[in-house]
């Protein structure tokens, strides 16, 4: 039976997955799919806590559920972004954007 | 054997993750990200929740991976193999994620490795409540057990009793058989468990939580928690082993707050996604 060590090494490493996607892609949408790695590494780290820690008091799950709200919010926004991006710059590599830097 | 199936399964998110990370095509990354999210609700399975692992293939699969391809095919021809995905700061960003995960795993091991004893290790419960204002207004001492019996027809048994009355009153704790340390209840008079009563008062309701490593969570066929009042009348509940319940009735009562702010934001976010995405007229 998998330990609760077992789980957290599984979601840091996912978390370090996600900061390397983060700090490497090009594409807009490309870093959006690495935040969202990082918000599930995130949620296994809360259910696996509620889980081992306190399984009579499910609280990390619902914070789980808060946390899958916002990354649906952040999506729904940072997508927007992203086609207000397209329309003004004819395309969307983070590295060209830099309009706000001076 | 489910130590198996968690090496298999994280094995596979890892390489999925990856995949969304490195591959060239952005559109391929996408896929394999809605891969990861199906092989982390699987881990949520794995830990007992089964309504998260639901809500992460609806709102996850369902939602989020399609907004992200509908934007990658909105934004047309970025995502072609033939534009570079990456930028030149690879090497210093793989330095950063392997420091910042040996750091990790060195703090989660050091904190927890060997701890893992104390920690309770059953994988679900029943649970079950009772709205104490339909017991008859003279009963003050309420007896009752719980019945667990599985398909190969073994039976076990948890008992004891629980007052209405003011006075705190001597509790026999019967631990259910044959190991008190995997096997257990919990009455409570919070929907969370976090409190442990004997006592309740007449407007209350009374919850229930019983566990046991004994028992095969799949080949349960009867799970009953019976109540009895001193006339000869009993009320018999049906246990249940799913956790969707429990979260539904924490979102409606210590969780109603940020529920409806969550709800707020989430009208805010659509609104603002609107406002930004659409034409300057």
């Amino acid at each position: 039976m998998p330990g609760l060590v077992h789980y957290l090494v599984l979601s840091s490493a996912l978390f370090c997955v996600g900061i390397f996607g983060l700090l490497t892609r090009r594409n807009a949408v490309g870093v959006l799919m690495s935040i969202e790695l990082m918000f599930n590494a995130v949620n296994i780290n809360f259910v696996a806590f509620s889980r081992f820690l306190s399984p009579e008091a499910i609280s990390g799950q619902i914070f789980a559920i808060f946390i899958i709200t916002i990354a649906a919010a952040e999506a729904a926004v940072g997508l927007a972004i992203v086609m207000l991006l397209y329309r003004n710059f004819r395309g969307i590599e983070v590295d060209k954007i830099n309009f706000m830097k001076w | 054997m489910s130590l198996v199936l968690f090496y298999i399964l994280a094995g596979a998110i890892l390489v999925a993750a990856l995949m969304v990370v490195m591959l060239r095509n952005v559109f391929h990354s996408a896929l394999f990200l809605v891969l990861t999210f199906f092989l982390v609700a699987g881990i949520y399975l794995m830990l007992g929740a089964e309504f998260l692992a639901a809500v992460q293939v609806l709102i996850y699969v369902g939602a989020i991976t399609i907004l992200i391809l509908f934007a990658l095919m909105l934004t047309h021809k970025i995502y072609s193999a033939a534009i570079r995905q990456v930028n030149e700061q690879v090497v210093p960003a793989a330095i950063i994620a392997v420091l910042f995960l040996v750091l990790a795993i060195f703090t989660v091991v050091k904190t927890f490795n060997g701890s893992d004893a104390k920690i309770a290790a059953h994988a679900g419960a029943w649970t079950a409540s009772l709205d104490l204002s339909i017991i008859p207004a003279q009963q003050s001492r309420l007896n009752w057990t719980v019945d667990i019996e599985d398909n190969s027809g073994q039976s076990y048994v948890a008992g004891g009793f629980f007052s209405l009355i003011d006075q705190p009153s001597a509790t026999r704790v019967l631990p259910m058989k044959p190991d008190p340390n995997t096997s257990g209840y919990i009455l409570s008079a919070s929907p969370d468990y976090s409190t442990i009563d004997r006592i309740f008062s007449r407007g209350q309701s009374a919850y229930i939580k019983v566990w046991s490593d004994k028992v095969d969570y799949g080949s349960v066929s009867n799970a009953v928690w019976t109540i009895f009042s001193d006339d000869g009348k009993k009320i018999a509940i049906k246990l249940s082993n799913s956790n969707t319940e429990t979260i539904g009735r924490l979102l409606m009562s210590r969780f109603a707050l940020p529920f409806e702010v969550v709800s707020v934001l989430l009208l805010a976010s659509l609104i603002g996604a609107i406002v930004i995405a659409r034409k300057d007229s």
